[in-house]
């Protein structure tokens, strides 16, 4: 048996660190683990290294896989993550993506249609090799086609709430109002964007799910409201609930 | 029952026109045909359409996709989109890749609904790149129909060789006045084809059984012709009112719905 993981920065495994939750589960289930999640990944990457590992997958191994944010493409097969701004595109790639942007583009309800046969698939070989299968919507963005279809694929576990939002709401509400939560997020230093103890919290209920299939509900018993901007310079609460600071 | 048909120019319904091979199919086997087939359609157009029309399917329904090239700059008019069509062919093309990803998920798509309405899902290729895809996943979908061969090639194997290579492959594709870009004699054949999958079962061969290397522009330019094979020129028709009326819309006289 092996936990494979496919998705964003809110799956990455961190090997290095006992206290991530993906390493904390794959410690605890005693099963190693194969993952695909990449920070600033899109659907795309996911959906392609799916269809691409699948012939890997074993008999009841562990598949947990997350649903990033709908409107980040992979332009370049070097970079299967978000082109955001100038970052990671020279000039002539920047203008190529502004072209696509403006006038090129599909809609949104297109990448649902996407989001939803890729499901289809992953339900498939769920049921063909008796996988436990975790999905984690971390964002809003497919909550209707999940709503849609979730009666029709019993066997994926869909996790209720979203880890974007438990990540934001780690922060004290006082500093998101004045500072917003975009100004932290820039600044992120937390392994998968969340602080050690809702580590320890998610990797029991996923454990919790696979063992006694407890659905798996994020908007209960997380912590909230403990960071603040000392977050970035006091040591005290970098030593309780960050991880050691990873190299940006 | 229903026919249900979903793809591009290959696949097009054309009511009017009784020996095409969709509506000889449908009149033959006596369906109700409703068609999103649509010229020049991507692939994106084909999956979100299949999805659009899915919770729609009953019981034994009858299915027939055809898939476009797997390009998403395929209905892009460069005529007014210029620069960004460049510059995506330039510098974005590995996103092209990506639709290979999307045709193997959308057939998982297609397969659950074909075995939940036991459906007769027929998958027709066009082009080379979607047949390779296809091939090397065909033992996953064990209900779906899969054809031996590529829809295209039979349109292009009409022509004779030696006008071929004189013009390109090309020529025909911007000139082309065969609806489903196939003569009538052809398009019968591949009703007949359609028609033997869905009540015996036989398999599709698209490489076997048609009439080849016959046409060039002098024959598509002959009365006698026109009036046996091209339909009495009815696509030259369509063309010329599209070319003097903007406002023309087609899918009126050909009888699909988009």
């Amino acid at each position: 048996m092996a936990i494979w993981v496919f998705g964003d920065s809110f799956l990455k495994h961190f090997p290095t660190h006992p206290d991530s939750w993906v390493e904390l589960t794959s410690k605890q289930l005693n099963q190693e683990v194969t993952s695909y999640a990449k920070n600033l990944s899109t659907v795309e990457y996911t959906f392609f290294k799916f269809n691409e590992m699948k012939h890997q997958i074993k008999e009841n191994d562990i598949l947990i896989i997350s649903l990033t944010l709908l409107l980040r493409r992979w332009f370049f097969i070097e970079r299967p993550f978000i082109i955001d701004g100038v970052r990671y595109v020279n000039d002539q790639e920047q203008e190529a993506i502004y072209y696509y942007d403006r006038f090129l583009k599909y809609n949104t309800e297109l990448h649902q249609v996407y989001a939803q046969n890729f499901l289809y698939n992953v339900h498939n070989l769920t049921e063909k090799l008796n996988l436990h299968t975790i999905i984690f919507p971390n964002f809003f963005d497919f909550d209707n086609l999940i709503k849609k279809i979730e009666p029709e694929l019993p066997l994926l576990n869909f996790v209720i709430g979203r880890l974007g939002i438990i990540s934001d709401y780690e922060f004290d509400n006082k500093i998101v109002e004045t500072s917003g939560v975009e100004w932290f997020m820039k600044r992120d230093i937390r392994l998968n964007h969340l602080i050690k103890s809702n580590h320890k919290i998610l990797s029991e209920k996923v454990i919790d799910n696979i063992k006694n299939k407890t659905k798996i509900n994020l908007t209960k018993d997380m912590v909230q409201g403990v960071l603040d901007n000392r977050m970035l310079t006091d040591p005290e609460v970098f030593k309780n609930e960050l991880f050691e600071r990873p190299k940006i | 029952m229903t026919l249900w048909i979903f793809g591009d120019c290959a696949s097009r319904h054309y009511r009017l026109l009784p020996d095409t091979w969709v509506q000889r199919t449908g009149t033959h086997l006596k369906q109700k045909i409703l068609s999103f087939a649509k010229p020049t359609s991507p692939p994106d157009h084909t999956i979100k359409k299949f999805n659009f029309a899915q919770d729609k399917f009953q019981k034994n329904d009858i299915v027939i996709i055809t898939i476009p090239p797997l390009r998403h700059d395929y209905d892009w008019d460069e005529k007014y989109k210029r620069k960004p069509v460049e510059f995506y062919r330039k510098y974005l093309t590995f996103y092209d890749k990506i639709n290979e990803t999307y045709l193997i998920n959308f057939m998982y798509n297609v397969n659950q609904i074909t075995v939940k309405l036991n459906l007769h899902t027929i998958v027709l290729p066009n082009f080379y790149d979607s047949e390779t895809v296809l091939n090397s996943y065909q033992k996953e979908f064990p209900t779906i129909h899969f054809p031996i061969g590529r829809f295209a090639d039979i349109s292009r194997d009409e022509f004779k060789p030696e006008f071929l290579h004189k013009v390109g492959v090309d020529w025909f594709v911007k000139r082309d006045v065969r609806p489903n870009h196939v003569t009538r004699t052809n398009g019968i054949e591949i009703s007949n084809k359609m028609i033997n999958n869905i009540l015996h079962k036989t398999k599709i061969d698209l490489t076997t059984g048609y009439k080849i290397g016959f046409l060039d522009d002098k024959l598509m330019n002959d009365p006698e012709f026109i009036r046996d094979e091209l339909f009495n020129g009815f696509m030259s028709k369509i063309r010329k009112e599209k070319m003097n009326n903007k406002d023309f819309i087609d899918e009126k006289l050909f009888g699909g719905i988009l």
